[in-house]
């Protein structure tokens, strides 16, 4: 019977979770791993201390880090890393990227760092691969707030194997849809299409497969950039 | 070169900064995705660490850069160091949101469920009390500790640290731990029996 109490406490905090009340404000990570490695002063590591012990969310991360910095390496890919790199030159992170695979009006969903918008409910990459959702039928649309604003890029599949592009544009907050953006397809470096939106959306129509970036700009600069990739 | 001076020309776009930071520290943050994830009891496979270490770039990057440039190199604190930490963060954070809350059935590290414990030894209780009630009794006898008793008890057996652990975090000795962690189970153990529940230590 002996250790019954702390096997219960375990049970106990599993489903109720922490019992303290989170206090405001929270150390920043340079002051949780400063303080896990003690290089804070005297009177800056109590106040990290005195936190910790009411912070759960706190505590969890510090002593995540703290038994996690032995183990196993893993080397990434060096087309991932190559792709890392990439990041810089999309400018603030304004790069929206959609893979897809196109077979018999069937897409299959291979990348997006954008969200798909399914009824109501905008689901990112993650949360499809757990729900075991990748194939659409006919069309799919993604969703990505970029800056200011929220770009969506819904994409049909034509009858001739071919697919329609469409590109629209709202502000993040009001949702209102933004007019007077041009919106070009380029493909290895040529412009082949490029439109205003004048009323709601500018769609490019009969698009062949193959690589495509996307650039939205305003009058005064560049918004976003896209980049579509479907695949046979 | 000096870690903040590196920093600064990653903010200051230039190319070459920013490659040089994706080779030296893409590896240990794919690591500490997947390490920080298994220590949490979650196993995910290359798609997924590759996506959030993707995000966690983006994160790093967006707005200028604005995250990247909170690395201050305060108290000598390493630029290795800092994204370890926002790794763990970043993932503990993504996992609190994807979590499912446990069951009562759910099988626990031991290999046991709560409806199998409290059936198989706490006769006495099960009889007068539901579960629920169980865990309402004892955040009420919890909620009685002193407060650096309370947050000791949530330090051991919430986050389940060890003694070397919570030593660093209450900058404490160890004796003086165990005392403590002695007298707070003693007052337990006395409020719980008070209510009807025999809990030996």
């Amino acid at each position: 019977m002996a250790g019954k109490l702390p096997k219960l406490l375990k049970m106990f905090y599993k489903k109720n979770g922490s019992c303290l009340k989170m206090p405001q404000g929270h150390p920043d990570e340079e002051i949780l791993a400063c303080f896990a490695q003690n290089l804070l002063s005297g009177p800056e590591s109590l106040e990290v201390s005195s936190h910790l012990q009411s912070c759960s969310f706190c505590a969890e991360a510090l002593l995540t880090q703290i038994r996690v910095v032995r183990g196993k390496n893993y080397n990434l890919p060096p087309e991932f890393r190559a792709k890392l790199k990439l990041i810089a030159d999309s400018e603030n992170g304004r790069l929206f990227e959609i893979i897809l695979k196109n077979a018999e009006k069937i897409f299959e969903l291979i990348y997006t760092n954008g969200q798909v918008l399914m009824g109501q409910e905008m689901i990112p990459m993650q949360g499809l691969r757990s729900r075991n959702i990748r194939d659409f039928k006919d069309s799919v649309l993604i969703v990505k707030d970029i800056n200011n604003i929220r770009v969506e890029v819904k994409i049909d599949s034509c009858s001739c194997g071919c697919f329609n592009v469409t590109v629209s544009v709202r502000n993040k907050k009001t949702l209102k849809l933004l007019k007077d953006c041009r919106v070009s397809l380029i493909q290895s470096g040529a412009e082949l299409e490029s439109y205003v939106i004048d009323k709601t959306a500018v769609t490019f129509e009969r698009v062949l497969l193959g690589k495509y970036s996307l650039e939205v700009s305003s009058q005064d600069s560049g918004l976003a950039d896209i980049s579509v990739d479907i695949k046979s | 070169m000096d870690e903040l001076e590196f920093v600064r020309r990653i903010s200051c776009r230039d190319k070459n900064a920013w490659s040089q930071f994706v080779d030296r520290y893409s590896r240990l943050i794919y690591s500490y995705i997947f390490r920080t994830s298994r220590s949490i009891g979650v196993v995910f496979t290359p798609e997924d660490a590759q996506d959030l270490c993707h995000e966690l770039f983006l994160l790093l990057a967006e707005n200028d850069f604005a995250k990247l440039k909170t690395f201050k190199a305060r108290n000598e604190c390493r630029l290795a160091t800092w994204l370890r930490q926002v790794t763990v963060n970043y993932v503990i954070s993504y996992l609190r949101k994807t979590k499912p809350l446990l069951s009562l059935d759910e099988e626990n590290s031991t290999g046991s469920s709560l409806h199998e414990f409290l059936q198989s030894n706490l006769k006495s209780a099960r009889q007068n009390l539901a579960d629920d009630e169980l865990f309402l009794e004892l955040k009420d006898c919890m909620l009685k500790l002193d407060p650096d008793e309370l947050r000791l008890m949530e330090l051991a057996y919430y986050q389940q640290a060890t003694s070397r652990e919570l030593e660093l975090i209450f900058r404490l000795k160890r004796s003086a731990l165990d005392m403590r962690k002695s007298r707070a189970t003693a007052k337990l153990r006395d409020c719980m029996q008070g209510k009807g529940f025999m809990l030996d230590l």
